[in-house]
């Protein structure tokens, strides 16, 4: 036999290489060899044959095949063909006999799987067959044969009805239950429909079809019958088989759904064809055909909805492009209801993108266009090949031209914004071609810029990585001026000091015009007059290629003045009509304004010295003044405090006289009310006060607040009839001395206190009253009435009784008869006077008559 | 005789147990057992203390029965609350102090004992203890603190049913000076602070009631701008004190003092009580721009160490004359019917008009005016006061 290259590829290669497919065991098939032959033209043929596998190797589909030949070959097979080359063809020869041996077994193998698989339903799905082919290593084809030959037919199964036609199908069972029906078709045509088939259509043996006439000749039937609840559930029934567009499929539901409901009580295959053929009167080959639908239903739900779930999951991450691809693998009859509907969304979004894509690189279109056109397209297909790249290479425009100035010791680089409005803009800011800072938004201060170089700053616009072309500022060479520069004027005399930069090469000082001697620290100039007004400039000086180079410098201005004078004393007072307010007083210096300031304790200078202002304002707090004509008037705050004079001109100050100084503050609310001879004193206590000094009628005591507060308020004796002026003054106890603060008073007018009695005297038969008023001094009594008030009330007030006597002008003390009044008891009688005096009444007892 | 303090229950002197004092440290002594009677009284969880018992014959000391531990600790044989070693030894006297809401009970109870113990106990030579832990912890923090503290005016009084505070309880001793040597005179004082409210006849509780009956005296708090005569003649921002009350139906003088009254003819009988009645007008600080200058109520008690009988019987016909003069004479007459010893009194226990609207007492702080004066009747009536006629300079 010829060995054929092509017939090789085209007998073995090929069909081991197609699903289902295995390489032939068989070496008369995978050699080209048979018993025939002689071991030369074994040996030789199988050398071509391993050329053959060699020159398909170069085709990639075939590769994996040829390397396990080229295993099998170098392996099992070596010592055979090695034999068959040296003459020897008995290994070969018991090869073939162990091959067809094995052959025979592995048929045996596939016949036993096949009958399993296909149970009594004698039915298997082609992937079954398929994986028994290839398991068995006989093929797709032998073992199709071999289905044959066992009577075991090898198909999809039927698609079944998932969902009922007819809506109430529910009471449509109900009925048929109620009538005693197995099923639809045994409602319309009895037991005649024994044998029927509904896959595919309906039909049963002697052919009558199931359509108007059929059901009309079922209702008329039921019209005979007489009213009642069975002709109602016929009613249903045929109103159900007459509203469904083909009732053929109402019946197939019907049947399946039965089906169905045996096979999830977990009924075999036996029994389950059993009942489709007995009680659903199906046709057994029918019934077959829809054991096995129903039997692999799950296997067809869960492909379609695995299919449209692995779309929908595609289509939501973004993987447009993967979903499409998967659409592509689909079969037509696949491409249907909800896996249909997302192809089509998945194509039509990678349509658009693929459209938007081609659409932004074309020339001349705007780079910002660009990028929105590229956005709009990820936006539809994340996944669009190459859109991403393309994006983040489109360069937003320039920005615009930096300025450069310096500022704060540092340069700050300023520019307009990039015109580009899409995408996220950020600048990258370079100084002398290195990166300085990248910031979204203008400007940049670069704080620490080479000194006395020239410095060049690009901004370079960047969206992604695309970058733009850099714009430049004009060059800035930063020469920083001298710091902490103060100028201080004194008696005759200006001195400064700064602090050098570092890169400068020296400072020099000009003083209106005329250079100053000055180090690299400070200078002092004695050449000035007291009084007159200089400006210093204080310049760093940079070395540069073409010379020295001066910055403008800072400029003090400074007028030297004479030594302020000390005052070396003052007096201090409240100011009467400012509460809080002093009034100071002293002798005005010659030189300078005297200012007074307060220290925490004694000042740490002697009297005389001169500090700079900033030394004083550093130790002291500022007191608030205002300047009056003999002096200041002063608001100290705070309690305790050292109020110092010092002399103030130009930068200098001389320390003058001090005292201590406590602030108490008033004590406020104060009264005092006249209860008889005892006088109550109250106040709001003043705070961070211990004590208050109370003085009345040339008296005075200390009271403590736990004091006020045990005794309830501050309580004095002193006769009515004297005026008297309370004051009170805050106190506090200041190393071991008593430290006053205002005094607060309050006066209380004298009163005129007359005390009265009325008692009845004189013989029974001639009884009268007796009105004694008695006074501490002579008084004159404007208006006294005696009323007397019938019953047990006490009168308040003379409108409250009768009046029985009445004297004007009555001078105290004075002594009053009058005849005793016919009344009977009780009654009371009592005088009352008119305002001016203090009128004191007797006991009640002597008021009161029983 | 005396009257437990917490339950009010009368209690004859053999019949008051002890409290065994308990195991200290690896000691001898009874270990604490629930002790449902004070559990029932309190109507709490029954807290686990040494067991009480009682003796024959109650002396200072007991010993425990059980684990024959010496103790002192006396106990009510009827709710076994503590009963005061003082309080058991002296002749108590209970002080109901009533009055209707907002009246300024606990203000004046505050004040009151603070004089005591500061002014007027120095006048009186008289000292005043509280008896037991629970007074002066409640005295501190929910009276002295507040209001002399912090300045903080005090809520009205919560009701008995919601906040069984119990009285508070002090030993006033005074050193009374004889012919030939001084002696010493203790009252237990007992303040009860009564919330209005607690003393509707529907609401009163067994509590109230076992008080009343047991009070030696009642002081009735009457503010007088709950008086309609008395609201006419205030103007301004001293309305503020009264007018809160003025729908409040809890607060009418009138009613609170009947009420009272009834509660004490329960089992007495219909003949006049004999129980001593101190009515104060507080607040007349708010009226005193309206007294006359020639009223007693302008002069203060001159601090003398003895009841003035003169200045006594002068502002009991004030304070009468203006209850007149401001339809109220129904107080004066309705207490002259039920009770055969009645007083009235005009007092100040801040001594100026508070800042209500901010909660705190007026500037110048607390300066009581008068605030004694109903104790100072009442240690009169006791016996432990001597009364005394004004001397006329």
């Amino acid at each position: 036999m010829i060995f054929d290259d092509e017939r090789y590829i085209e007998e073995v290669l090929e069909p081991a290489r197609r699903p289902g497919g295995a390489l032939p065991d068989d070496l008369r098939v995978r050699y080209q060899v048979d018993e025939t032959m002689s071991a030369a033209t074994v040996a030789e043929t199988a050398r071509r044959v391993r050329q053959s596998w060699r020159l398909a190797r170069g085709q990639l589909k075939f590769k994996r095949l040829v390397n396990r030949l080229e295993a099998d070959d170098q392996g099992k097979y070596r010592e055979i063909f090695a034999a068959a080359e040296g003459g020897d063809l008995g290994p070969l020869h018991t090869a073939f006999a162990q091959t067809t041996e094995h052959a025979a077994r592995r048929r045996a193998d596939a016949e036993s799987r096949l009958r399993a698989a296909a149970g009594p339903l004698r039915l298997v799905v082609p992937d079954v067959m398929e994986r028994i082919a290839e398991d068995t290593g006989l093929g797709t084809e032998e073992t199709r044969r071999i289905c044959e030959t066992l009577r075991i037919d090898v198909c999809e199964p039927d698609q079944l009805p998932e969902v009922a036609p007819y809506v109430r199908y529910s009471e449509v069972r109900t009925a048929l239950d109620t009538l005693d029906n197995r099923h639809l078709a045994h409602f319309v045509f009895g037991v005649t429909c024994r044998g029927m088939r509904v896959l595919g259509g309906f039909s049963m043996p002697g052919g009558a079809p199931l359509d108007r006439d059929a059901l009309d000749r079922v209702r008329r039937k039921w019209t005979a019958e007489p009213q009642g609840s069975l002709t109602t559930r016929a009613e249903t029934v045929l109103t159900a088989l007459r509203t469904v567009p083909d009732p053929a499929e109402l019946v197939r539901y019907d049947i399946v759904a039965r089906l169905r409901e045996r096979a999830h009580e977990h009924a075999n295959d036996d029994t389950l064809l059993q009942h489709a053929t007995g009680h659903l009167d199906l046709a057994l080959d029918e019934a077959r055909r829809l054991v096995f639908a129903v039997r692999h239903e799950s296997r067809y739900k869960a492909s379609w909805s695995g299919t449209a779930n692995r779309l929908r999951e595609l289509i939501d991450i973004g993987d447009i492009v993967g979903a499409v691809d998967l659409a592509r693998t689909l079969s037509q009859a696949a491409l249907a209801g909800e896996v249909a509907e997302l192809v089509a969304e998945a194509q039509t979004r990678l349509d658009t993108a693929v459209r938007l894509r081609n659409e932004a690189v074309q020339d001349g279109t705007d780079p910002d266009q660009a990028w929105l056109k590229l956005e709009d397209a990820l936006r539809n297909v994340p996944d669009l090949p190459e859109a991403g790249e393309l994006q983040a290479r489109l360069s937003p425009h320039p920005a615009g031209r930096p300025v450069a100035e310096a500022r704060d010791g540092g340069v700050l680089i300023s520019w307009d914004r990039s015109p580009s409005k899409v995408g996220e803009i950020r600048y990258e800011v370079r100084r002398n071609g290195g990166p300085l800072a990248t910031v979204a938004e203008p400007p940049v201060h670069d704080d620490a810029p080479p000194v006395n170089v020239a410095l060049h700053y690009e901004v370079v616009a960047r969206r992604g990585e695309g970058a733009a072309p850099p714009v430049s500022a004009a060059p800035i060479i930063l020469r920083p001026e001298p710091e902490e520069v103060r100028v201080t004027a004194g008696d005759g005399v200006v001195s400064g000091g700064w602090a050098a930069p570092a890169m400068a090469s020296r400072v020099v000082v000009v003083r209106d015009g005329t250079p100053i001697t000055a180090d690299r620290t400070g200078f002092r100039d004695l050449r000035v007059v007291n009084g007159e007004d200089y400006t210093y400039v204080v310049s760093a000086v940079y070395l540069a290629p073409g010379g020295e180079v001066v910055t403008p410098g800072v400029s003090r201005t400074v007028t030297p003045v004479g030594r302020p004078e000390p005052v070396r004393e003052f007096e201090l007072r409240p100011d009467p009509s400012d509460q809080g307010a002093f009034r100071a007083r002293y002798d005005e210096p010659a030189t300078g304004t005297l200012e007074i300031v307060a220290l925490r304790g004694e000042p740490p200078w002697p009297v005389g010295t001169t500090i700079s202002v900033a030394e004083l304002r550093a130790a002291s707090r500022t007191v608030p003044s205002s300047p009056e004509r003999d002096g200041l008037t002063i608001r100290p705050t705070g309690v305790s405090m050292v109020l110092l004079a010092v002399t103030l001109m130009g930068d200098l100050a001389t320390i003058g006289g001090h005292r201590e100084h406590v602030n108490l503050p008033s004590v406020t609310d104060l009264t005092a009310e006249r209860r008889g001879t005892a006088v109550n004193v109250g106040f709001t206590w003043p705070p961070e006060t211990s004590e208050v000094r109370v003085r009345w009628s040339g008296q005075e005591t200390l009271v403590s607040s736990a004091r006020y507060r045990a005794q309830g308020g501050i309580r004095l004796t002193s006769p009515e009839s004297e005026e008297l002026t309370v004051e009170v003054t805050p106190v506090v106890l200041l190393r071991g001395e008593h430290v006053t603060g205002p005094a607060t008073a309050v006066r209380l007018p004298a009163l005129v206190p007359v005390r009265y009695d009325v008692a009845r005297e004189g013989p029974p038969w001639r009884r009268h009253l007796v009105l004694t008023l008695t006074c501490d001094r002579p008084v004159r009594l404007t208006r006294l009435s005696l009323v007397l008030r019938p019953g047990s009330i006490l009168p308040m007030s003379a409108a409250d009784g009768v009046t029985l006597a009445e004297w004007a002008g009555l001078e105290v003390p004075a002594r009053l008869e009058r005849p005793l009044p016919d009344q009977a008891g009780p009654y009371w009688l009592r005088c009352f006077a008119d305002s001016g005096v203090e009128l004191i009444d007797p006991p009640v007892r002597r008021l009161r008559t029983r | 005789m005396i009257t437990c303090l917490h339950c009010f229950a009368g209690l004859r002197a053999g019949e008051i147990e002890f409290r065994c004092v308990g195991r200290s440290g690896r000691g001898v002594g009874c270990d604490p057992e629930p002790d449902t009677v004070l559990a029932d009284r309190l109507g709490s969880a029954a807290a686990s203390l040494p067991p009480a018992f009682a003796v024959p014959r109650p002396g200072r000391q007991a010993e425990c029965p059980r684990c024959h531990r010496s103790t002192g600790r006396r106990v009510c044989p009827r709710c076994h609350n503590a009963l005061p070693a003082e309080y058991c030894q002296t002749a108590g006297r209970i002080i109901a102090l009533v009055g209707a809401k907002g009246s300024g009970k606990s203000t004046y109870i505050t004040v009151l004992l603070h004089e005591l113990a500061n002014r007027v106990g120095a006048e009186l030579n008289a000292s005043l203890v509280a008896c037991d832990e629970r007074t002066i912890k409640r005295y501190k923090q929910d009276f002295v603190r507040p209001l002399y503290g912090e300045g903080l005016l005090l809520g009205a009084t919560r009701s008995a049913e919601t906040d069984p505070g119990g009285p508070l309880v002090y030993l006033l001793t005074r050193t009374i000076p004889g012919r030939l040597r001084k002696r010493t005179r203790s009252l237990a004082l007992v303040l009860f602070d009564t919330a209005g409210e607690d003393l509707r006849s529907r609401d009163r509780t067994e509590l109230h009631l076992s008080y009343l009956k047991a009070a030696d005296a009642v002081i009735f708090l009457l503010d007088p701008l709950g008086l309609p005569g008395a609201r006419t003649v205030v103007s301004g921002p001293t309305w503020s004190t009264g007018e809160v009350n003025r729908s409040d139906p809890d607060s009418d003088p009138i009613d609170v003092i009947s009420r009272v009254t009834e509660l004490l003819h329960e089992g007495r009988g219909s003949h006049r009580l004999k129980t001593p009645v101190a009515v104060a007008l507080s607040k007349i600080d708010v009226l005193r721009p309206e007294l006359s200058r020639q009223s007693a109520l302008h002069r203060a008690r001159l601090p003398a160490g003895h009841l003035d009988l003169d200045d006594r019987e002068a502002v009991h016909e004030q304070v009468r004359a203006l209850l007149d003069q401001w339809q109220a004479g129904v107080v004066d007459r309705y207490l002259g019917q039920h009770y055969t010893d009645h007083a009235l009194f005009g007092l100040s226990a801040l001594g100026g008009v508070p800042d209500t609207r901010a909660g705190r007492v007026g500037p110048g702080g607390i300066r009581p005016y008068r605030v004694e004066d109903p104790l100072l009747w009442l240690l009169y009536r006791f016996g432990m006061l001597a009364g005394r006629a004004t001397v006329r300079r």
